[in-house]
């Protein structure tokens, strides 16, 4: 580490055709739905931003409640509400004419779907395309398409010829095992992938003697899943050779470098905007480069997949 | 949001408050400022934002118009059932006011009463001009008087009090009351007249504003007026910031989040 003692340490990224100022990006499905949202988490610092899910047709999403907080983090089951792609121009002609690094996130049942939708959002002006292929609490979509290695095979190939940005694979954790998943993204022309989404779950009310959230279950994000992640980003990073962003439960800069020392390149950054608010972005980087100066790192690659064994 | 903002409990009480509107009482340690909201689950139909009327002794109370399936539920409730608050969230009104004046629409005197019986609590009274279509429509109204404020009213068809708007009759009344602040509560049109006559005599006040929500803990941008959420910056918000909101009183956004202009 030459002159790692020597002034800041380095947390930019030049990242799969995006400068980023720092690694820590806005998960999807938070402040998402609206440009005025998604520039005040970049403006709070956010390195990029990631759209909320945007599918075909507008989607007004389950019925109330549709969030659930944990002692350790929450649960949620939207539904991927969405204003539609034709609709959802309107954030992205705003956001267009803006610095903000903006990653269009998409959903679909179909590979033709998704290959319609992220079209869309690189003539929309995105930095790159996110499919969601790991929501776990909506029929017929997420989760339930994706979670065998074909069918991420065949969505992200669909894609990945149909666009010139870089194609994101958001994976689900849901699965016994997500390398084959992240195997069949990258075979297929992913330029990263993402993980995790959130985990299938329930809690339910003892005394009004139902699951507390309308759709049953729902998805856990938050502290409490940080372990599964870190467990996943691990296992990814033995066996692809494209970038890897971690997600889950990272509220702290420790937590990301946990994600960054398992082999997270990039870290999304979702349930503690809730809890530290948006201004957990200028603190994520304070926390970083102090644990950096501490230890005497002075780029970001200097820490990632340092655990795993040569 | 801690798990102990989670609380179950019962109806204990159901009154008549007006035209389809009820006042219900619930058992609850629930501390809530005035401006606040809580969200309510009703068991097997749907959870929705409500802002409290009455707090006190254990007692939380909400103030309720049916207007659609999730409100007729609650109004529905027997006494003894039970339904789920998360809550209290978002900012309340600002208790800094010596000569306070509330305008009111329609079921928009709920979280004025509390604010009113708040004030009253600290020894200051004021005047409340509370509108409505109709007179079977005015809503609290005894319970205003009931803390010794002077109620003026205002109806549409001039059924009782004043005709015209809560908005017209604030118009007529500030040349003849002494007031240093004003808050208001109602149809968002009514809020955009109130808030250009308040600032006509440079009269400061605030505002409580009403969306769709969902998470009502500030993630998940349903209830977005442009770069604000009114569950977390909100629900009360002041004049001066509210100028600064191109959307107020001109668009909302649906449950799909397609923003709409304001019917």
């Amino acid at each position: 580490m030459p002159n790692a003692k020597q002034g800041e340490p380095d947390i930019g990224l030049d990242f799969l055709d995006m400068k980023l100022n720092n690694p820590f990006i806005l998960a999807s499905g938070i402040l998402g739905e609206t440009a005025d949202l998604l520039l005040s988490a970049f403006k709070a610092g956010a390195g990029a931003v990631v759209t909320k899910s945007i599918g075909l047709e507008p989607r007004d999403g389950h019925r109330n409640p549709t969030i659930y907080s944990t002692p350790d983090g929450m649960m949620n089951a939207m539904g991927l509400p969405n204003p539609g792609i034709e609709d959802f121009k309107r954030e992205m002609d705003v956001l267009r004419k803006t610095d903000a690094v903006v990653i269009g996130s998409v959903f679909a049942s179909k590979p033709n779907g998704f290959s319609i939708l992220a079209k869309k959002m690189q003539d929309y002006g995105a930095a790159a395309v996110e499919l969601n292929l790991s929501c776990p609490h909506a029929r017929g979509y997420g989760t339930e398409i994706g979670s065998t290695p074909a069918s991420v095979r065949r969505i992200v190939k669909s894609v990945a010829g149909s666009v010139s940005i870089p194609v994101l694979a958001k994976l689900t954790p849901n699965t016994s095992d997500i390398c084959s998943l992240g195997l069949a993204a990258q075979e297929a022309g992913a330029k990263a992938v993402v993980a995790i989404n959130t985990v299938k779950a329930m809690r339910i009310d003892p005394l009004i003697k139902r699951p507390v959230l309308a759709n049953r279950y729902g998805g856990l994000s938050g502290s409490a899943v940080k372990p599964i992640g870190i467990r996943c980003v691990y296992e990814l990073f033995e066996v692809l050779t494209i970038p890897i962003i971690g997600v889950g439960g990272i509220a702290t800069g420790l937590d990301a470098v946990e994600y960054i020392m398992a082999g997270a390149t990039a870290l999304q950054i979702g349930t503690a905007v809730q809890t530290r608010g948006v201004k957990v972005f200028s603190y994520l980087q304070d926390e970083l480069k102090e644990f950096m100066r501490k230890e005497n790192y002075g780029h970001l690659s200097e820490m990632r997949g340092i655990v795993h064994e040569p | 949001m801690s798990p102990e903002t989670v609380s179950v409990s019962r109806l204990i009480q159901k009154k008549n408050a007006a035209k389809d509107c009820f006042s219900l009482f619930f058992e609850s340690q629930i501390q809530s400022s005035p401006g606040q909201f809580l969200m309510i689950w009703i068991p097997g139909v749907d959870e929705i934002p409500m802002s409290v009327s009455h707090c006190r002794n254990g007692t939380i109370g909400l103030t309720v118009k049916v207007l659609g399936e999730a409100t007729e539920a609650l109004c529905n409730l027997e006494e003894g059932d039970r339904v789920r608050f998360r809550g209290p969230f978002g900012q309340g009104f600002k208790l800094e006011a010596k000569r306070p004046v509330l305008v009111a629409g329609g079921v928009g005197s709920a979280p004025l009463l509390l604010l009113a019986s708040t004030y009253s609590s600290m020894g200051v009274k004021g005047d409340a001009i509370i509108g409505a279509k109709s007179k079977d429509e005015l809503t609290l109204i005894q319970e205003f008087e009931n803390l010794g404020w002077n109620v003026y009213i205002a109806t549409d068809d001039g059924s009782n009090g004043f005709k015209g708007t809560a908005s017209d009759l604030l118009e007529k009344k500030l040349k003849v009351l002494t007031l240093d602040f004003l808050y208001t509560c109602g149809p968002e049109k009514m809020l955009f007249e109130v808030i250009r006559i308040a600032e006509s005599v440079n009269l400061p006040g605030q505002a409580a504003l009403e969306r769709l929500m969902k998470c009502g803990i500030g993630i998940c941008g349903s209830c977005a007026i442009n770069q604000k959420l009114v569950c977390r910056d909100g629900p009360v918000f002041d004049f001066k910031e509210l100028r600064k909101i191109s959307e107020f009183g001109k668009a909302k956004r649906d449950a799909a989040g397609r923003l709409r202009p304001s019917v």
